[in-house]
């Protein structure tokens, strides 16, 4: 290698290096309509589609709330709510779709997201017309369903939904978004298969934008203050943010998931604020992951499992452990 | 004489870090921990449950997989064999990786360990098969072999995450990433037994692995019996990769590393180079785990970026630097 | 020289992937003999040599060293027997003479032994013998090719076998390093009474410092006997199919092959 290629590649070295650090200005968390476009953005949608096909969980469930279930021709691997989801043809996952099958079931267009990159330039080139979605955050989302209302003809159906899905997620932000704010730990996937002896090991933390919302509007404080959206942490740094609540997502699947086992390898870190005050909450509702419009229901529970002492009647209140 | 003083120092340096490592992190651990050791306060049980299984485990882990590095460059001549080419990583990942899926119905004690222990095996056997096919023993034929070993148990990884639900498919990822999130002395106790087991085989073979690196005649010729030897070596190679895949995953780069980087500041005599090995690959990979895991703390960087970032650079320095004054 | 058999082959044969290397060789080697093996290329000296030190095992027949079958050996004990000096080592050895030299004490420890000052001196006498201990602590890398040669025989004074093999030891070196290998083995063999057997393609040396030879041909022997015996017309060209011309040694009046005409 000559002396100007070495050079090159130490200069983009540390440009990589200083894009990683660079921080990552922070959305304001206020939970507000203005963000949201209601018709008329420009999506590229022209017409109405009659032959859907959606590559994701949450888009598949917008469809339905919608009523525009039978205009769906084909759905993921990961699409099982609603019921009648799960007998819809399957199309590959998300980041791997079967592009055969696709092309053999004729869609008018296909829902992708915008991290999608490989996917939707390969829609592009075999000429299938693809509705290209954000979800990075809670507006994302309410945007999404706008878009996806226009794409399936059912706008003013989009607008009810987003009007209640606002009204709702406002209420609870109004309830339980207040002072004080609880430090809040968000786990959404650890190495749940160890024994109950240690703590829970492999640890990935929510710290992107959509979690930061959620927990936010719930009324807590996202403990983790760093940039990176799914950081991996271990003992020794959970120990040191020392949160009041751990909210742990581990969305059932197959195999029953004992949640005691979960519980019982938190509770081998006992210095912590929210182990001392049995706080620790495991939730195993798919809905819970899902960005799509079950994401007042997801709010209601972080909120009720934060702030607790909120909710009027004692039986909703969430057990913490 | 200047053997000596490489020797000495990397020993000092071994002992800086592991004195400093159990001391970086984010919570302020003060010295008065190693005078009181109450478990009740948050600094002792942080210091004592945490940091130092970790700190043993790193150790453990990097002194185990230079120390096969060593063993496997001397045996194939080759400066590229590793616990890694050779697809015994691989192979003791894969075998762990199984026991994951078949742990519910599987309840031996360490069944991670003999898991990964068969799958090593399994990878070695294969290869050596694949060598002897070939009629003869090729080190250039072995190393090919390994590389596609250890595509092919990469793969089979690959596949078992794919048909596996999410969960089970969360902890397999572990296996094809390498981390050191440990806590308590479970680990640690049980990677010392099978480490030093390996280890001890090794140095006692360090003699043969002298002569076995100028070729096989001269060993032959003094006295080694080279297909037991190599047997022996395999052995141990196995056994060492396994414990530290079970617990830790496949770590990269040490086992490449540690050994040309000894060699070239105490020498190739195997005598001095084995243990410097083992004492720099343990002191490294403790190093590079501190590093992972204060660098964007509380979030935790893979192990294997900072071995890879830290020792490239280092590498190469050290050979440029040789390159200048000896080879006429 | 005595009548004791320091190796005993009989019925050696060898074969790899259907082609015979080797057909039904005997022959034996008296302690303390100096006993040259010549023949074509491709005659199976080396191959020979490569039964009789273990490099291969899977010969049929039966090889004897001091009248013990060499499969019984381990190959440790061997070793303090019969050493093995290869062509030439390789160009890339990372390790000084001494230590090289060094090594061949290893038959003589255990594992868990280290080289002792009694073992330093026997490697140093062995390196002064061969008049390797001006370079002693140079990179074997960085030697010459005669300098290298010169090591790997002290390298086998100090694993201090009764039995040498030699596998064309003066084969690409210069007339002084020729000359100096194989006074060293004559010498070697008087001092110390050590047997020698030497695989050369040089029939002149061979005459000049053999007690016996053996020329092998097709991978079986075609000529066994003393030295003045093989200087003659009609073995060599059937040996060698082509004719040779002869001359006597001005010194010591022995029958000696010259070059060739270059027409």
């Amino acid at each position: 290698m000559s002396q100007k290629a070495k050079l090159v590649v130490l200069v983009l070295l540390i440009i990589a290096i200083a894009a990683f650090w660079a921080h990552r200005a922070k959305q304001q968390k206020q939970l507000d309509e203005e963000g949201v476009t209601i018709g008329g953005r420009d999506t590229g949608i022209t017409k109405t589609y009659n032959r859907i096909i959606s590559l994701a969980p949450s888009t598949t469930e917008m469809l339905f709330a919608l009523g525009a279930g039978d205009k769906v021709i084909g759905v993921s691997e990961f699409c099982n709510y609603p019921e009648e989801a799960k007998a819809k043809p399957k199309m590959g996952g998300l980041m791997n779709p079967n592009y055969e099958v696709i092309v053999a079931a004729k869609p008018d267009v296909v829902i992708v997201f915008n991290e999608m990159l490989q996917p939707t330039d390969k829609f592009k080139s075999l000429n299938i017309e693809t509705l290209v979605l954000e979800h990075s955050t809670v507006q994302n989302i309410f945007q999404s369903i706008q878009d996806i209302g226009e794409c399936c003809g059912a706008s003013e159906q989009a607008k009810k939904i987003f009007k209640e899905l606002t009204s709702k997620m406002t209420a609870i932000q109004e309830k339980y978004g207040n002072e004080p704010h609880p430090k809040v730990l968000v786990i959404v996937g650890h190495d749940i298969s160890q024994d109950s002896t240690k703590p829970p090991v492999n640890i990935k933390a929510a710290g992107d934008e959509f979690y930061n919302q959620m927990i936010s509007y719930a009324g807590g404080q996202n403990v983790y203050a760093g940039t990176a959206p799914f950081p991996t942490i271990n003992s020794e740094s959970i120990i040191s943010m020392n949160p009041e609540v751990i909210i742990d997502l581990v969305p059932a699947d197959k195999n029953p998931i004992d949640t005691n086992v979960i519980i019982k390898q938190w509770k081998n870190l006992s210095q912590i604020e929210a182990v001392k005050k049995n706080r620790i909450y495991v939730f195993t509702e798919d809905y819970m992951t899902i960005p799509g419009p079950r994401v007042a229901m997801a709010l209601e529970k972080l909120a009720v499992a934060i702030k607790p002492e909120l909710t009027a009647d004692a039986n909703e209140r969430p057990k913490g452990n | 004489m200047k053997t000596k003083v490489s020797f000495t120092l990397i020993i000092i340096f071994a002992l800086l870090v592991l004195t400093a490592a159990p001391f970086a992190g984010m919570i302020k651990v003060p010295l008065s921990v190693l005078k009181n050791i109450d478990l009740a306060t948050t600094e002792a049980q942080v210091f004592y449950q945490i940091r130092l299984p970790r700190v043993f485990t790193a150790f453990l882990a990097g002194a185990a997989l230079a120390c096969c590095g060593v063993a496997l460059q001397a045996m194939f001549r080759n400066p590229l064999a590793t616990p890694f080419t050779l697809g015994i990583s691989s192979g003791a990942a894969f075998g762990a990786a199984i026991c994951v899926i078949f742990a519910a119905y599987l309840p031996i004690p360490y069944g991670n360990i003999w898991f990964s222990f068969a799958g090593a095996l399994a990878a070695v056997l294969l290869v050596y098969g694949l060598t002897k096919i070939k009629k003869g023993f090729s080190a250039d034929t072995m190393l090919l072999a390994g590389i596609a070993v250890n595509f092919f148990f990469s793969s089979l990884i690959l596949f078992l995450q794919y048909i596996s639900d999410f969960t089970q498919s969360f902890r397999i990822i572990h296996w094809l990433m390498g981390s050191i999130d440990v806590t308590g002395y479970r680990t640690p106790v049980t990677m010392l037994i099978f480490t030093v087991i390996g280890i001890a085989v090794i140095v006692i073979q360090r003699l043969n692995l002298n002569l076995m690196s100028i070729s096989d005649e001269i060993a032959i010729a003094r006295g080694v019996d080279v297909k037991n030897a190599r047997k022996i070596i395999f052995f141990a190679t196995s056994i060492m990769v396994a414990a530290v895949v079970a617990y830790c995953g496949p770590i990269g780069f040490v086992g490449l590393m540690a050994p040309h980087i000894c060699r070239l500041l105490v020498g190739p005599d195997h005598k001095i180079l084995t243990p410097a090995s083992i004492i720099f690959g343990g002191a490294f990979l403790t190093l590079c785990d501190t590093i992972a895991r204060t660098l964007i703390a509380p979030a935790e960087m893979p192990v294997g970026v900072i071995t890879a970032l830290l020792g490239g650079p280092f590498f190469v320095w050290l050979l440029l630097k040789d390159s200048g004054k000896s080879i006429p | 020289m005595n009548d004791q058999k320091a190796i005993e082959i009989a019925e050696l044969s060898f074969a790899i992937s259907g082609k015979q290397i080797l057909e039904r060789i005997c022959f034996a080697v008296f302690a303390g003999q100096r006993l040259f093996i010549v023949g074509p290329n491709g005659a199976g000296k080396t191959t020979l040599l490569r039964c009789v030190s273990r490099i291969i095992t899977n010969y049929q027949g039966s090889i004897k060293v001091k009248d013990r079958n060499l499969r019984t050996y381990s190959q440790k004990s061997l070793a303090k027997i019969l050493t093995y000096v290869p062509q030439s080592l390789g160009a890339d050895i990372p390790f000084t003479v001494r230590q090289f030299v060094l090594m061949s004490r290893y038959p003589h420890l255990s594992p868990f032994s280290v080289i002792s000052p009694e073992d330093e001196k026997i490697a140093c006498d062995a390196m002064e013998m061969t008049q390797t201990v001006c370079f002693a602590d140079r990179v074997m890398a960085t030697l010459s090719g005669g300098e290298r040669q010169q090591v790997s025989i002290a390298a086998a004074l100090a694993q201090q076998a009764e039995i040498f093999l030699l596998d064309e030891p003066a084969t690409y070196l210069d007339y002084k390093h020729q000359r100096d290998i194989h006074n060293l083995l004559a010498k070697i063999n008087k001092t110390y009474g050590t047997t020698i057997v030497c695989v050369t393609h040089d029939l002149n040396s061979a005459v000049l410092s053999a007690e016996a030879i053996i020329a092998i041909k097709e991978g079986k022997i075609f000529f066994e006997g003393v030295p003045e015996k093989i200087m003659n017309e009609e073995i060599l060209e059937e040996i060698y199919s082509k004719k040779f011309c002869f001359a006597e040694h001005p010194l010591t009046g022995q029958k000696i092959v010259v070059p060739d005409v270059i027409e």
